[in-house]
């Protein structure tokens, strides 16, 4: 849409809506300048009225690593190089995960002023929140850089291969939020629910422990987690020069593509329905 | 299918649902799956609606509260989806459901400006461009760069109504704008709806007062109980309207 007036004329018929996975993709496609002043509108209204504005963002994962780190050094000794790091890396993951799908359970509600009075690609609300979360884990390479040069990491190419791993996170993470934003408008209080899955999920994922300390004969069932595959695609090039095997790259591919799909199919299939239900 | 037409209605009808008792929540999700007491009633906001509406034509929807003239606004913007029957618009359609609706609070007038032009389909360099005219139409003067919560509802109503109205639409939906803002604010925006009528733009005009209706629209529809209970000219219609 670049001209409104010169533009052949816009035709909304009810009865032509029978693909809503398209339909919505190219509604998006044609809208994409609403999701950018939505992200800004985000992010201006998020951070406005706190005092320290963006540094919290900053300084909260920072001041949790902290607690991890002399809770866990001192409690269990585990024997893990730039454990720091290896704590602050995983909880930047994480983080985004938990944050982005906490957030997609509240877009349909916090706007469902917008969304019962104008029509918008729904998944603009969902996109949006998940982009402020993105942003937030790109300003978390500050702290993750001034505790890096301390702990005198070595830096090495293989860091860029951080870069595909956040870009299938990116799609695990979109998929996973849609799937749950389309959840709670019909159940009020999966968000409940979900809070503890994640609590549950933060255990099952090696933020704080290595990974030796589980038993061999469940290893298989606990590599399968998504987190553990995203978590490890991303922390062994950025901490230790590593890159994880192919297998471990095809199944966070894999997972990537199957919950971006399956989650824009559920979430555009009902979101006609969110008008009647926000 | 008939190009000339901005709205064609067939056999509208939209229903929302009304649990009898409210589910809210997992618990009660159970509780009720397991007693299966879950009935939910249908309420039909509205039923067998059917009209045409030419370009450049204006249609003024009367009808008492709950008649379901806002949601009959709601499907023309696509913001309902019809559960029956079948909605054609041709057009870039501007929607004024609520004046204010697509504004947030916490931003400023200048910033909610762009917020709300986006929304309607105009990119920021369109929005630039009619920046300062919206801004002189709305009179707010230097507000503009006060959040928006600081605002009485008529300069919010008379900023929503200069951005919506800064281009001219294809397709102009208009639910009771004009109840708030003074008599000065109201005549111009009358002026400029009727400006628009005269080049062409469709308009479907809610409202309560008849004589605004006589005044803007060629033609009109009475709802009652999400049916259509009189259709015609708008004279004719808010007589019979007015009488009741």
């Amino acid at each position: 849409m670049k001209n409104t007036s010169t533009d052949p004329t816009p035709v909304y018929d009810s009865a032509a809506l029978v693909s809503p996975f398209i339909d919505e993709t190219k509604g998006l496609y044609s809208r994409w300048f609403i999701l950018r002043r939505m992200i800004y509108t985000n992010f201006k209204t998020r951070y406005k009225r706190s005092y320290l504005g963006v540094i919290w963002s900053l300084l909260n994962p920072l001041l949790n690593m902290i607690v991890f780190v002399v809770v866990f050094s001192q409690l269990f000794r585990f024997q893990i190089p730039h454990y720091p790091l290896y704590i602050l890396s995983g909880q930047m993951i994480f983080t985004f995960f938990a944050s982005s799908t906490a957030e997609a359970m509240m877009q349909i509600l916090y706007n469902a002023t917008m969304i019962r009075r104008v029509y918008l690609p729904k998944t603009i609300y969902i996109l949006a929140g998940i982009a402020i979360n993105g942003i937030n884990l790109i300003l978390t390479f500050i702290p993750f850089l001034l505790i890096a040069l301390i702990d005198k990491l070595e830096f090495s190419v293989q860091m860029f291969m951080i870069i595909p791993a956040l870009l299938l996170l990116s799609c695990f993470v979109v998929g996973m939020s849609l799937i749950v934003a389309t959840i709670t408008p019909y159940l009020n209080d999966f968000s409940q629910i979900w809070g503890v899955l994640i609590t549950l999920w933060t255990y099952l994922t090696p933020l704080f422990y290595p990974v030796d300390i589980i038993p061999e004969q469940s290893l298989a069932l606990y590599k399968s987690n998504p987190m553990y595959i995203y978590v490890t695609l991303f922390r062994d090039p950025l901490l230790y020069q590593t890159i994880p095997e192919l297998s471990l790259w095809i199944n966070g591919i894999i997972y990537g593509v199957v919950f971006l799909l399956f989650g824009w199919w559920l979430f555009t299939k009902n979101s006609n329905e969110f008008a009647y239900r926000a | 299918m008939n190009q000339n037409l901005a709205i064609q209605a067939e056999n509208l009808g939209i229903y929302f649902r009304m649990p009898s008792e409210p589910i809210s929540g997992t618990k009660d999700l159970f509780v009720q799956a397991v007693k299966r007491k879950i009935k939910i009633n249908q309420f039909w906001a509205l039923r067998h609606v059917s009209f045409e509406l030419k370009r450049g034509e204006s249609i003024g929807i009367m009808g008492r509260n709950g008649a379901g003239k806002s949601t009959l606004l709601k499907v023309i913007a696509r913001v309902l989806t019809p559960k029956e029957g079948r909605i054609i618009v041709r057009g870039n359609v501007f929607p004024m459901l609520e004046l204010g609706a697509g504004f947030v609070p916490d931003l400023t007038g200048h910033e909610n400006i762009y917020l709300y032009g986006n929304i309607l389909g105009l990119t920021n360099a369109e929005v630039g461009k009619l920046y300062d005219e919206i801004v002189d139409f709305s009179e707010l003067g230097d507000f503009i760069y006060a959040p928006l919560r600081s605002y009485s509802s008529g300069m919010v109503a008379r900023l929503a109504f200069a951005t919506a109205t800064a281009v001219q639409p294809d397709l102009l939906l208009a639910d009771e704008i004009l109840s708030v803002g003074d008599a000065p604010f109201q005549e111009k925006c009358i002026h400029r709806m009727m400006h628009y009528l005269s080049h062409g733009t469709t308009i479907v005009f809610v409202s309560h007062s008849t004589d605004t209706v006589k005044k803007i629209c060629s033609r009109g529809m009475w709802l009652e109980h999400g049916t259509v209970k009189m259709s015609g000219s708008a004279e004719e219609v808010a007589d019979a309207y007015k009488a009741q």
